[in-house]
């Protein structure tokens, strides 16, 4: 063992001779066609192909043993291996730098989270979670959804990301709208209860419970009244409302594909029949008119 | 230490009290509740007397002609939005029969439930289609150039489009809480009205959901239309003609059909966010629709607080019309009061009647 090892290999030599054994073998192979073969023939669809395929394959092996084989083919391929550690680290390099680079974004990215939730304000903690749950979507999960699809189903692909995107949108304009539908009810608990304690410091107390759920209600449909005419407010049903159309036309979108893969009519064929029985209406019940104008003439 | 001024002997006899009423309530209640309750709505008998796609022209034949009653018969035209059963809710508080009472000749267009299918319908054809078609069917009926009108909110709007365009056809006008003029922040249903992207949703749904409708209409004021109106309802539901009447208050305001995309597109945007109803400015069907042509009487009738349709929007009409014989009526009540409220429905009733009395001898 410790004389083998000992032995210093000439890479060169040994190649050379691997070379030169492995031209001999695919030269020495026998031809299929050129033998007669004890086999039985094939049917006259299936004739040669077989045996054009395998000579094809041998011929391909016999050309490249050979053409390596040759001097100047050996020197150049020895002279590449002698470059072999150059060559790996040019190849690995780019994939460790790129795979440093995803690492570093990617802590960056949880750094960002950290940054959101750094800067949470627990004075107003829903409106800020959902602040936060927005900005997140938005600036680094959403961009994943757009990653452009390719092949043959990215079609299909593209419309399932759209349909999810489309869907956490609406949650997060419907989370919204619910958040600012609810807020007249703390404002309003808060203002009866101080309503409720200046009576009280004056002697004032309840006469009974429906007057009190009167004076509540006053208030509570006082600031829903005054909340439906914030700008907040208006801006966040005109969201919610696109948000829950935008997500409606991608389902419908998707559906549409389901439909046609299962060779049902999709919405679209339907309501193009519809549009086409809705113009022939309109000429016919026209037409009628014209027919009756002209009778009474 | 300060002695307290809490009653709280008074509060305690008075939550004993209330405790004992709700409990006598609750099992009165449930006698009721368990019994049976007439809550049938649009009981009045009728006729179909004209069919076109899914609307349908009913006809209301009074059962007794008082002296000196009117002539022309009035054709009810009411909103896509809701249905026109609300004007006979019930035998007591039944416009319609209110009408029949007096000796007329009643029509009212039933728009009955658009489908998908009817998603394409416009404006141009429910006012130039279905309600042409529906007042030339009465005018051949009664052999007779022209005809009363009386609109409702929406249907109010379209009637005003449809005199407009046929003023040969119509005798006289009366709108009752109609919007014409919708430049104005009075309304929630205004405001909220001009940040609504309707091409986006007739493009998404097609038809516009009546529960959609319906949980807007809600939301212009949830205190009172999602929790006192039931808290209204506990406190009386051992009251039976309460719980009928209140049955069916909530029949008809849930039964919602659907409205046609198309005419919704065009209403929110021509009317709504550009407001060219009340400018003149309006087109159906490549015609404009000048109120100038408006020459016929016209009887305006709004409530003082409609929260859907307030006087803004209504009291501009009588101004801006080709008619010298106008009035504005604006009665102390809201958007639905004006017709099921017992008190208001005195008041408006005969406003009407006598209004279009006095109109009825004059030539057609």
């Amino acid at each position: 063992m410790a004389e083998s090892s000992d032995k210093s290999v000439d890479p060169a030599a040994w190649f050379a001779h691997w070379m030169k054994s492995a031209g001999e073998l695919w030269s020495a192979m026998p031809q299929p066609g050129k033998a007669e073969s004890a086999a039985p023939k094939p049917e006259a669809g299936d004739s040669g192909r077989a045996e054009n395929w395998i000579n094809t394959q041998i011929g391909a092996w016999q050309s490249l043993a050979s053409a390596m084989s040759r001097p100047d083919t050996l020197s150049a391929y020895l002279q590449g291996i002698s470059r072999l550690p150059e060559s790996l680290t040019a190849l690995i390099l780019p994939a460790l730098t790129a795979a440093a680079e995803m690492h570093q974004k990617g802590m960056g990215q949880a750094g960002k989270t950290g940054d959101f939730l750094a800067s949470f304000n627990f004075e107003n903690p829903d409106k800020y979670a959902l602040d936060l749950w927005r900005n997140l979507y938005d600036q680094e999960f959403r961009k994943f959804l757009h990653i452009p699809q390719l092949g043959l189903n990215r079609q299909y692909q593209e419309k399932t990301n759209q349909l999810m995107d489309r869907f956490y949108l609406l949650q997060s304009a419907m989370a919204e709208f619910l958040r600012l539908l609810y807020r007249p009810f703390e404002t309003a608990r808060a203002d009866y209860l101080k309503k409720l304690a200046d009576n009280t410091s004056k002697n004032e107390w309840p006469a009974d419970f429906k007057s009190q759920y009167m004076i509540w209600l006053k208030i509570l449909e006082g600031h829903y009244m005054v909340l439906f005419q914030t700008p907040e407010y208006l801006d966040s049903l005109g969201k919610t409302i696109s948000a829950a159309a935008a997500y409606s036309l991608a389902k419908k979108s998707l559906t549409n594909d389901l439909l046609k893969m299962l060779s049902i009519p999709s919405l679209d064929n339907i309501e193009g029949i519809y549009r086409e029985l809705y113009d022939m209406k309109k000429k016919l019940k026209n037409l009628e008119k014209t027919i009756q104008t002209l009778i009474q003439r | 230490m300060t002695p307290s001024g809490v009653p709280v002997d008074l509060l305690l006899s008075k939550l004993a009290e209330d405790t004992g009423k709700s409990h006598a309530r609750v099992q009165k209640a449930s006698d009721v509740l368990l019994g049976d309750l007439d809550t049938a709505i649009a009981q009045t008998p009728y006729d179909v007397i004209f069919e076109e796609d899914r609307v349908k022209l009913k006809y209301y034949r009074p059962e007794n002609r008082p002296g000196g009653h009117i002539q022309t018969p009035l054709l009810i035209i009411y909103a896509l939005i809701n249905r026109e059963t609300m004007l006979d809710l019930q035998p007591g508080r039944s416009v319609v029969r209110s009408f029949l009472d007096n000796g007329m000749d009643v029509y009212m267009i039933d728009w009955g439930y658009p489908s998908q299918k009817d998603k394409y319908l416009t404006l141009d054809d429910h006012v130039n289609g279905y309600i042409q078609n529906a007042v030339d069917a009465i005018r051949e009926r009664h052999g007779i150039p022209r005809i009363n009108i009386m609109g409702i909110c929406m249907g109010g709007s379209m009637s005003v489009m449809f005199a407009a365009l046929h003023p040969d056809k119509v005798k006289n006008l009366v709108t009752t809480v109609t919007p014409s003029n919708f430049d104005t922040n009075q309304g929630l249903l205004h405001v909220w009205m001009k940040h609504i992207d309707a091409d986006q949703l007739v493009d998404a749904y097609g038809n516009i959901s009546g529960d959609f409708m319906n949980f807007g209409f809600l939301l212009l004021n949830p205190a009172r239309l999602m929790l006192d109106k039931y808290v209204g309802f506990l406190e009386n539901m051992d009251d039976k003609e309460f719980v009928e009447n209140f049955v069916r208050m909530e029949k008809w305001i849930f039964d919602s059909p659907d409205v046609p995309g198309e005419t919704f597109r065009q209403f929110v945007k021509d009317c709504y966010q550009k407001n060219l109803l009340i400018e003149s400015r309006l087109e159906l069907g490549g015609n404009l629709v000048d109120l100038k042509n408006l020459t016929m009487p016209l009887l305006n009738i709004y409530g003082k607080y409609d929260h859907l349709v307030p006087p803004e929007a209504c009291e501009l009409l009588t101004s801006r019309v080709g008619s010298t014989d106008t009035e504005d009526v604006c009665l102390d009540t809201g958007h639905i009061g004006i017709y099921v409220s017992s008190k208001t429905r005195k008041e408006f009733v005969p406003k009407i009647v006598n209004w279009l009395k006095q109109r009825d001898t004059e030539s057609a």
